[in-house]
C-alpha cells in the first residue's frame, strides 16, 4: 500500500496503519540518522521519537507534499536535537579495535581498513557546522536533489547548493589533517587515476554556486 | 581544485564507502513495543483536529523550539545554532496584537509569542512572562521559569531585553536563553552578543556566543562558562568617527557609558562602541546590498550571512567578512564603508560575528 494511503489511514486513527507506515520506512530513517550521527548509537531512541513525532503531528501533514520529504525533516531535526543534547553528556564512542577483533572473512583487513575509513570520514562530517553536515549528508550519501533538501531544511536552493559548495570544499581541506585518512594521501593518488574509468557514481553537484552572490 | 585533485577522488571515495555502509538492524520488535507504549501516552492523531494554520506557524518558530528543545538537557557547552525544526508542541501568539502588561503563562506546550520582523521569544513549559514593553524596545519580565529570544538583527543599538529578578539581559540581534533557576539567572547565547547587568544600571558583563553564564539575581556578579565572570571596562565610551552612515535613531547606547577610571586603553572595546559602531557596518552593508543588487520588478531578494567584523587595537576596522559571501560589488563597497568607521583604540581589539538578513 502507498504511504499516502497509510497516512490518509493514521490521520483517521488507524493504529495498525501506523505500524505499517512504520514498518516501511522505518529502514530509511534509521539509514539517515546513522549517517547523520555517524554512529550506531542511540538509533533505537531516535527511531522511536521519530515515529512518534509522527504520531503526534500525522494530522498536520498536507496531503500534495510528500511524506518521505516530510518523515526526513522530521528525522532530521530529531537528529539535531539529540546531537544537541549529547553534546553536553560525555561521549563513549565506539572501541576502534573491536573491528579488527571480529572480522575474520577473507579480504577483512581490507573490509577493516574501510570501516575505518567511514568511521574517520565521519569524524570530518562531524566538523562541519550542523547546517553544512546536514545537506551534505542529504545530497551526497542519500542523493536527494538540493530542491528537496532545500524542502527539508527549509532554506532556498540556492542557499542549500552553498552549503553544499562550502561543504565539499572544507572536507578536501580537512582530508589531508585527519591521521586516520592519512593512507588515503597514498590511495588517493592511486585512485586519481582509477577514477577516470570509474564514474558509475552520481556527479557532485556542480561547484557554479560558489560563483554566486549568497 | 582541479577534476584531478587526489583529494577529489579520495573524498568521491569515501563518500561511496560511507553510502555503501549498511545501517544495523536494531530489534525491532523492542522498537514497536516502545512506540505503542509511548504513543499510547501521547495525543495521537486520533485525538486532534487538523489545524493547516498551526503547522505554518509551527514551522515558522521552528528555529527557537529545536533550540529550546535541544537546551533542556542539562549543558556544560552552548546550545548549538538553531535550524529550521518543525515544531509540534508549541501554541502561537501574535505579540503585535498583545498589550504591554499582558502577562503570558505556558504550562505543558511552550508558548511562542512573535513580533513580527523584530523577534520571537518563547516560553518553555511551566514558565511565565510579562510583556512589559513593545514600543522601540521589547521588553520581557521573565517571572518564572525560562524563555529563549530571536531577535532580528537591526541597526538600531537595542531592541530586545529580558529582565529576570533583578537582572537585565539586553541584545542587539542574537539568540539566547534566560532561566529563573535557584534564585540564579542563567543565560545562554548561541548567536551573537548580549549585555547583563542590574535592572537600572549600566550593563556589567557581555557574553559572547557561544557562551553560558549565571548571575546573581541582582546580576551584580555571576560565573561565565564555570569562571567568575569578568566585569567590563568601566571607562568613558569615545565618540565614534564615523565618515558614512547615519547615526542610530535610538539613543540608549549613551546609558552604556560609565565613568572614566584610567587612561590607559582597555581589553577590548566597550559595548557601547562596539554596537554603535556594529550598528553603522549594518548600515553601510545594507545600503551596499541595496545599491549593488539587481532585482526585476516585485521581486524581492533576501539574503542571510555572517558578518564578521575584525577591530584592530588602533580601532580601525582590519577586516570585514561575509559568509556566504556577497557579491563582489557589495563586499567591495561594504568593506570600504566599515574601513571609514572607527572604534576606540584597546588593547586587544575585537572580533565581532553577526548574522545579517539583507533584503533588496
Amino acid at each position: 500500500m502507498d504511504s499516502n494511503r497509510l497516512v490518509e489511514r493514521c490521520q483517521r486513527g488507524d493504529a495498525e496503519a501506523f505500524q505499517q507506515l512504520f514498518r516501511a520506512h522505518r529502514d530509511d530513517v534509521t539509514r539517515l540518522a546513522q549517517r547523520m550521527l555517524g554512529r550506531a548509537t542511540d538509533l533505537e531512541d531516535i527511531v522511536q521519537e521519530v515515529f512518534l513525532q509522527v504520531h503526534r503531528s500525522i494530522r498536520d501533514f498536507r496531503h500534495g507534499a510528500r511524506f518521505s520529504t516530510w518523515l526526513y525533516r522530521v528525522t532530521v531535526n530529531v537528529v539535531l536535537m539529540h546531537r544537541r543534547a549529547a553534546k553536553s553528556r560525555p561521549v563513549f564512542g565506539e572501541a576502534p579495535e573491536s573491528l579488527a577483533a571480529v572480522d575474520h572473512r577473507p579480504f577483512a583487513d581490507e573490509q577493516v581498513e574501510q570501516r575505518r575509513r567511514v568511521q574517520a570520514f565521519h569524524r570530518l562530517l562531524d566538523r562541519l557546522s550542523e547546517k553544512k553536515r546536514v545537506v551534505f549528508v542529504l545530497h551526497e550519501l542519500e542523493g536527494l536533489a538540493p530542491a528537496e533538501i532545500a524542502k527539508i531544511v527549509g532554506s532556498p536552493v540556492l542557499t542549500v547548493r552553498t552549503r553544499l559548495f562550502y561543504a565539499r570544499r572544507e572536507l578536501l581541506a580537512m582530508l589531508g589533517g585527519e591521521p586516520s585518512l592519512a593512507s588515503l594521501a597514498s590511495f588517493a593518488t592511486e585512485l586519481s587515476d582509477a577514477e577516470r574509468t570509474d564514474e558509475a557514481t552520481a556527479e557532485p553537484p556542480s561547484d557554479s554556486a560558489a560563483k554566486e552572490p549568497a | 581544485m582541479t577534476p584531478r585533485d587526489p583529494r577529489e577522488s579520495a573524498l568521491r571515495r569515501l563518500v561511496r564507502e560511507a553510502r555503501a555502509e549498511k545501517p544495523p538492524e536494531l530489534d525491532w520488535s523492542r522498537v514497536e513495543q516502545r512506540l505503542r507504549h509511548e504513543a499510547g501516552r501521547v495525543p495521537g492523531a486520533e485525538a486532534r483536529r487538523p489545524n493547516y494554520r498551526l503547522w505554518g506557524a509551527l514551522a515558522a518558530v521552528a528555529v527557537a523550539t529545536s533550540w529550546l528543545v535541544a537546551t533542556r538537557a542539562p549543558s556544560s557547552s552552548p546550545a548549538a545554532p538553531p535550524s529550521p525544526v518543525a515544531a509540534p508542541n508549541q501554541v502561537r501568539r501574535d505579540g503585535d496584537s498583545m498589550a504591554p502588561g499582558t502577562r503570558v503563562t505556558s504550562g505543558a506546550r511552550r508558548v511562542s509569542v512573535a513580533h513580527a520582523g523584530r523577534a520571537t521569544w518563547t516560553l518553555a513549559e511551566d514558565s511565565r512572562a510579562l510583556l512589559a514593553d513593545k514600543g522601540e524596545r521589547i521588553t520581557v519580565k521573565l517571572e518564572r521559569g525560562g524563555v529563549l529570544s530571536e531577535v532580528v538583527p537591526s541597526p538600531k543599538p537595542e531592541t530586545f531585553a529580558v529582565e529576570a529578578a533583578g537582572t537585565r539581559v539586553a541584545v542587539h540581534g542574537t539568540v539566547f536563553r534566560v532561566d529563573l533557576e535557584g534564585g540564579r539567572v542563567l543565560v545562554q547565547v548561541s548567536e551573537g552578543t548580549v549585555a547583563i547587568g542590574p535592572i537600572g544600571a549600566a550593563p556589567a558583563f557581555l557574553l559572547k556566543a557561544p557562551a553560558r553564564g549565571d548571575f546573581a539575581a541582582d546580576g551584580r556578579s555571576g560565573n561565565v562558562d564555570g569562571h567568575p565572570a569578568l566585569r567590563l571596562e568601566r571607562r568613558r565610551a569615545e565618540p565614534l568617527k564615523a565618515t558614512r552612515g547615519r547615526a542610530p535613531s535610538a539613543a540608549p547606547v549613551a546609558s552604556l557609558a560609565v565613568p572614566a577610571t584610567s587612561a590607559e586603553p582597555p581589553n577590548e572595546p566597550s559595548i557601547s562602541d562596539i554596537e554603535l559602531g556594529v550598528a553603522r557596518v549594518v548600515e553601510v552593508t545594507t545600503d551596499c546590498f541595496r545599491n549593488h543588487t539587481q532585482s526585476a520588478d516585485g521581486v524581492q531578494i533576501t539574503v542571510r550571512t555572517a558578518l564578521s567584523l575584525q577591530i584592530a587595537g588602533s580601532g580601525a576596522v582590519s577586516d570585514v567578512g561575509f559568509r556566504p559571501p556577497l557579491s563582489p560589488e557589495a563586499e567591495r563597497c561594504a568593506e570600504e564603508g566599515s574601513s571609514q568607521i572607527t572604534f576606540s583604540p584597546s588593547q586587544r581589539g575585537a572580533t565581532v560575528t553577526r548574522m545579517l538578513e539583507l533584503k533588496r
